[in-house]
């Protein structure tokens, strides 16, 4: 459908459920020893990491992600490029992607860089003999100099990240997938990142950005949805949605402070000058 | 609940992605050879010291304490040794090639199945390199070259790549979602190995106890590999256990990885 080829990644109503407490890999050991729990360890605790999300995105934007830690940030981008599949509702996807969502994810320590920078090309769907033109290229790129020829459990962890940058852009991915791992670079390395991004968004590339350096996402992102308790919490300009996002955690943590201060106060529990910090095990406990 | 991934791929695309899958899968196979000998200066010798260690030991103990009266002993070892430890190390690696590679599989997406076929793929190519050893051993043990070796080498190691294919799809599949299995195949290879008369040739074995080692596929194919070397003949009907169960582990195998495949990343 012509209509649909607006958007590189499309996802309708999907919800992904996890289980809780539950052992997938069954062991025979529980299985023989302690059939009676077999059923409850199967059934587990749901616990839904996304719910309903809705979301559309348009070749050749740049979408950031934000949210505290566990809010659905992971699972999101995973659902989204098909790695792992929807509990229920739809995922459409258009065009090729590369994906980095973990440093080396595919990268052999015993191996140099330069070898593990050709086979996470073909790991991304080159041919053999397009890997081969792009090394210069991806090498030059990552600037690891002498470097690319030792093995990578040498590396440092900026330096994982380089390569398997450098290899991910290198590609010519139609959606791009960096789930925070850019802050690991350089300044120099990043600002490098950045022009990058902007010539691929050029070719219509879509990059979907996962980071908590909102700086960078009020810069360089047309758009930014906050992820909260696995549902789309905010969903627009990245200042609005980013001041909106800082200003809830600010006020949250100053109620929450002051709350705190007063019930130790009218227990009479808070010396004068002692903060709210050294008083509170002594105060919890009575 | 309905759940759908679509995904839009050109007729050019899913041609191209045959050719890229089989140069992601030689490359990932020639690397880890690579790595495996990495260091080690006799890594050739590495590669045939295991089942001529063997050999040896089960010569002169059988052989020659024993004194178990088979002519040939050596080559009627040796011509079963190679072909299983090529077994035996492709189940092995096979089995947890998607546990092990867990991190890989829930961060990358590509055709998962390459590294089963990647852990069959280089122990073959061990088997191959070490191939001209048995063959020099054979011919200096005073056994003659048949012409049936001509077709029945590639034969059985066609037969044999298959139903390493099958079984090590198979088991790797189950082995993420049911871990006890690594444990278990170690168990089974030993018994297999007792079971697959590698040490004694089939007809010694007691009649009442030979259809149990019937249903072992391994034993008919160990014994045509073995006929093949020692008496120079070509693979026979006995075999057919062996191409039943290489058969229907293909199928199973590929049929419960296409089906399980998409929860990998959830299990691992």
């Amino acid at each position: 459908m012509p209509s649909e080829q607006r958007y590189a990644i499309r996802l309708k109503d999907v919800s992904k459920r996890y289980f809780l407490n539950r052992t997938t890999p069954l062991h025979l050991q529980d299985m023989i020893m302690k059939p009676w729990t077999i059923r409850s360890r199967l059934a587990g605790e749901a616990f839904w990491a996304l719910q309903d999300v809705s979301l559309d995105v348009p070749r050749g934007e740049i979408l950031g992600v934000i949210g505290v830690n566990g809010s659905g940030k992971s699972t999101l981008l995973r659902t989204m490029v098909g790695l792992s599949p929807p509990t229920s509702g739809t995922v459409s996807i258009h065009g090729r992607y590369a994906a980095l969502l973990e440093l080396g994810a595919g990268f052999h320590p015993s191996v140099t860089g330069r070898e593990n920078a050709y086979v996470n090309a073909l790991f991304m769907g080159l041919s053999k003999k397009r890997a081969r033109e792009l090394m210069p290229k991806i090498l030059e790129f990552s600037g690891l100099g002498k470097f690319i020829d030792q093995p990578m459990r040498t590396y440092s962890t900026g330096m994982y990240v380089r390569l398997g940058f450098a290899v991910a852009v290198h590609v010519k991915p139609e959606i791009l997938v960096i789930d925070e791992i850019l802050a690991v670079g350089d300044a120099d390395f990043q600002q490098k990142c950045f022009d990058h991004f902007a010539e691929l968004k050029q070719q219509s590339a879509t990059i979907i950005l996962v980071t908590h350096n909102v700086g960078t996402l009020r810069e360089f992102a047309d758009r930014v949805i906050l992820m909260e308790a696995g549902q789309i919490a905010d969903d627009g300009d990245p200042d609005a949605v980013i001041d909106k996002y800082m200003m809830n955690r600010l006020t949250a943590s100053d109620a929450t402070q002051r709350v705190f201060r007063r019930s130790l106060e009218a227990q009479g529990l808070l010396p004068e000058e002692a903060t709210a910090e050294k008083a509170a095990p002594d105060g919890v406990e009575r | 609940m309905a759940a759908t991934i679509t995904r839009t791929t050109s007729a050019t695309d899913l041609l191209r992605s045959v050719s890229t899958t089989w140069d992601l899968l030689l490359a990932i196979t020639l690397r880890d050879i690579r790595v495996r000998y990495q260091g080690t200066v006799l890594s050739f010798i590495w590669w045939i010291a295991r089942p001529l260690t063997l050999g040896t030991v089960l010569y002169f103990a059988l052989g020659k304490v024993l004194r178990i009266d088979i002519p040939n002993y050596s080559v009627f070892l040796l011509s079963a040794l190679f072909p299983w430890f090529w077994f035996a190390g492709s189940i092995q690696q096979a089995t947890g090639i998607f546990v092990s590679n867990g991190g890989l599989l829930k961060k990358v997406r590509f055709p998962k199945l390459i590294l089963p076929l990647s852990a069959v793929l280089f122990n073959t190519s061990q088997f191959l390199l070490t191939l001209p050893i048995l063959i020099g051993f054979v011919l200096v043990a005073g056994i003659s070259p048949s012409t049936a070796w001509i077709l029945g080498i590639p034969a059985l190691i066609a037969l044999q790549f298959l139903l390493l294919v099958g079984l090590g799809t198979l088991l790797a599949t189950l082995n993420v979602f049911f871990r006890d299995l690594g444990p278990m195949v170690e168990v089974a290879l030993l018994l297999l190995f007792y079971l697959s008369a590698i040490i004694f040739p089939l007809d010694l074995v007691p009649d009442e106890f030979r259809p149990v080692l019937a249903l072992n596929p391994v034993a008919p194919l160990i014994d045509a590999w073995r006929n093949l070397f020692l008496h120079g003949e070509f693979v026979d009907g006995a075999i057919w256990p062996a191409l039943v169960i290489t058969a229907a582990s293909l199928a199973l195998g590929l049929y419960l990885f296409n089906k399980l495949e998409r929860h990998f990343a959830d299990a691992l």
